[in-house]
């Protein structure tokens, strides 16, 4: 079912790609992760908008009054939550949802990249079951060339120079940098510097960039280019919404504050 | 979101495990599996382990070539870009060869005192018996059968569309056909017919001699299976489990037969008949009329045919119960084999 209905149709999309680019692959996979991204676009916009707005609350005088007032009476704290919620036309789920539905769509596409690297056999065999034999010429697309720049996507990348006498990572590098760079980016900012939701913000900033530095480091290196783009991607988008702090990426600069409480009362 | 992704992308991560079907060989003694960590040396009265190799396993380093024997190694390719010549008593390593750049899929050759060892790096090496290079042929892309060889002339099949006849002394390209289709498995041979199957969905016959096209059988659905001549027939499968027995000479049907799930790799020649393997773990034997001798069905599938070794058909089998089982020719089990976790 998963197969069928996202699966196969990614699948049959990047090879299309991939055919009309001149059979190569590292472009068929960037072309790819921007229309995947371009698609979900309204999505993560909607996803940004719900956390601002849930954001804004956090920091509304009114609602930290409201929270003091009835902080040993959970039960008329919830109900006093979902009337702010009705009276400042904030949606408790806009923030979640879009991101439910995109992350399937994500996973989806690193899998069909994956599927569609295939390297052996049996690999080739599944892709093969996988094309949509009316659409793509199966006997015409394999083997598919997954040499791009000094890279084999199908392999973990390493650029040997003459005067070294062992390859360096560097699409595991820029994984690593731009990973920290886009979490460094669109952290949230937090008044308090005790929150718990920051510190565990800050963490996954250390933490996470070199957890994906390692796969990069370790998978095929097709992966660690979707990895990238995707990357570089994000911030853009985050940069359009006007959403990127760049003065969080100075040493020392804690997540700057936002710069003005929004929240219009529905009338 | 990251958090979840990134959990979610390494739980996938197994996904990019190089992956294969059990690499078989053998000889009047023993029989050699190539099959994920491990290479395995198996009695061939009994299926007893004599032993393995490497003793402690690496996780990258994987295994799925035919290993080749020449009578004092087992030469084995791995998908960590190694060639490993094998005490064929003991299973220690006496030499290695670390020239190539990519996995060896295909199995290796041993012609006289010439290995032959296809490698997806587009290169075909070919080494002396302490496997030092002697020469090598590069391809336009992957290689992933183990050649065959006729009176100095090694016949390459290739990912590349392309079937090559070269020179074994020198490595010098003879001629070269374009089959427009890749070529997964290996060619087999006649007096001086090749025959090919592609992912074109064609089973062709090509003069040895001088690289034409002597006739093509196009198929409406896949090939995944290898042509095997016998006697002045051709027999292959097709994706939709249909079995072919053609005439070698211009590839007119003799007879067919529906075997009902995909047909993979080689089918073995018995002397009595046709030993089919089917995708989902069908196994079937059929008598040159394509009458039906036996069958069997087995427990996890099966990419590739039974390989004859010594009077047993040895079978391969992936995502099963066993990696290894043994019949005679009458498709009575004799053993069965399972590595030790």
């Amino acid at each position: 079912m998963w197969d069928a209905i996202i699966i196969t149709p990614f699948i049959n999309v990047i090879l299309f790609i991939y055919s009309i680019v001149g059979k190569n692959f590292g472009i068929a996979i960037i072309l790819f992760t921007i229309l995947i991204r371009l698609i979900t676009h309204p999505l993560m916009v909607k996803q940004i908008k719900g956390a601002q707005g849930m954001q804004n609350m956090q920091q509304d005088e009114e609602w930290k009054k409201v929270q003091e007032k009835y902080k040993g009476d959970k039960e008329k704290l919830a109900q006093e939550q979902m009337k702010y919620y009705k009276e400042k036309g904030i949606n408790p789920f806009a923030s979640c949802l879009p991101t439910l539905i995109q992350f399937p769509i994500i996973i989806a596409l690193y899998q069909s990249i994956i599927a569609a690297l295939a390297a052996t056999p049996v690999e080739v065999l599944n892709l093969v079951r996988h094309v949509y034999a009316d659409f793509l010429d199966v006997s015409n697309l394999i083997p598919l060339n997954s040499q791009f720049l000094w890279m084999d996507l199908g392999q973990p990348e390493r650029l040997n120079l003459p005067f070294l006498s062992f390859g360096i990572p560097v699409l595991a590098i820029l994984v690593v940098i731009s990973t920290y760079v886009q979490s460094k980016l669109i952290q949230p900012p937090s008044q308090n510097p005790k929150d718990q939701t920051a510190m565990m913000g800050n963490m996954m900033n250390i933490y996470m960039p070199f957890f994906m530095g390692y796969l990069a480091l370790t998978l095929a290196s097709g992966l660690s280019l979707y990895f990238l783009v995707s990357n570089l991607l994000g911030i853009a988008q985050y940069a359009m919404l006007g959403k990127v702090n760049w003065r969080n990426l100075l040493p020392g600069t804690k997540p700057n504050k936002p710069v003005a409480v929004s929240t219009k009362r529905k009338k | 979101m990251f958090v979840m992704l990134t959990l979610s992308l390494s739980a996938c991560s197994g996904m990019l495990n190089a992956s294969g079907w059990p690499g078989i060989s053998g000889d009047e003694n023993s029989v050699y599996v190539a099959y994920a960590n491990q290479v395995y040396a198996l009695r061939l009265k009994d299926g007893s382990l004599n032993w393995r190799y490497p003793e402690k396993v690496e996780a990258a380093r994987t295994y799925y070539a035919n290993p080749a024997i020449n009578g004092l190694n087992v030469i084995v390719g791995d998908y960590k870009n190694t060639l490993s010549a094998l005490n064929i008593q003991s299973g220690t390593v006496t030499w290695t060869f670390e020239g190539a750049t990519n996995r060896y899929i295909g199995g290796a050759l041993v012609v006289g005192d010439t290995i032959l060892a296809p490698n997806a790096d587009h290169n075909l090496y070919a080494l002396d018996l302490n496997g030092n290079l002697k020469w090598k042929f590069t391809a336009k892309h992957a290689l992933w059968s183990t050649p065959i060889v006729h009176e100095d002339v090694v016949y390459l099949s290739s990912m590349d569309h392309y079937l090559y006849a070269i020179n074994i002394k020198s490595g010098q390209l003879i001629w070269e056909l374009d089959m427009e289709g890749a070529i997964v498995y290996s060619p087999s041979f006649d007096t001086d017919t090749i025959f090919v199957a592609t992912l074109a969905n064609e089973v062709v016959a090509v003069n040895a001699l001088n690289g034409a096209i002597i006739w093509k059988n196009k198929s409406e659905v896949g090939l995944w299976s290898q042509p095997v001549y016998d006697n002045g027939v051709v027999y292959y499968g097709d994706t939709a489990g249909k079995i072919f027995a053609v005439s070698a000479i211009n590839g007119n049907a003799i007879w067919d037969y529906m075997m009902g799930e995909m047909v993979s790799g080689a089918p073995a020649v018995m002397p009595d008949g046709v030993v089919f393997a089917g995708e989902n773990g069908k196994l079937i034997a059929l008598d040159f009329n394509g009458n039906i001798l036996w069958t069997r069905s087995i427990t996890g599938k099966l990419y590739t045919g039974p390989v004859i070794v010594d009077g047993l058909l040895v079978l391969g089998i992936s995502q099963g119960e066993e990696v290894i089982k043994a019949y005679d020719f009458n498709g009575n089990e004799i053993w069965k084999f399972t590595p030790e976790k």
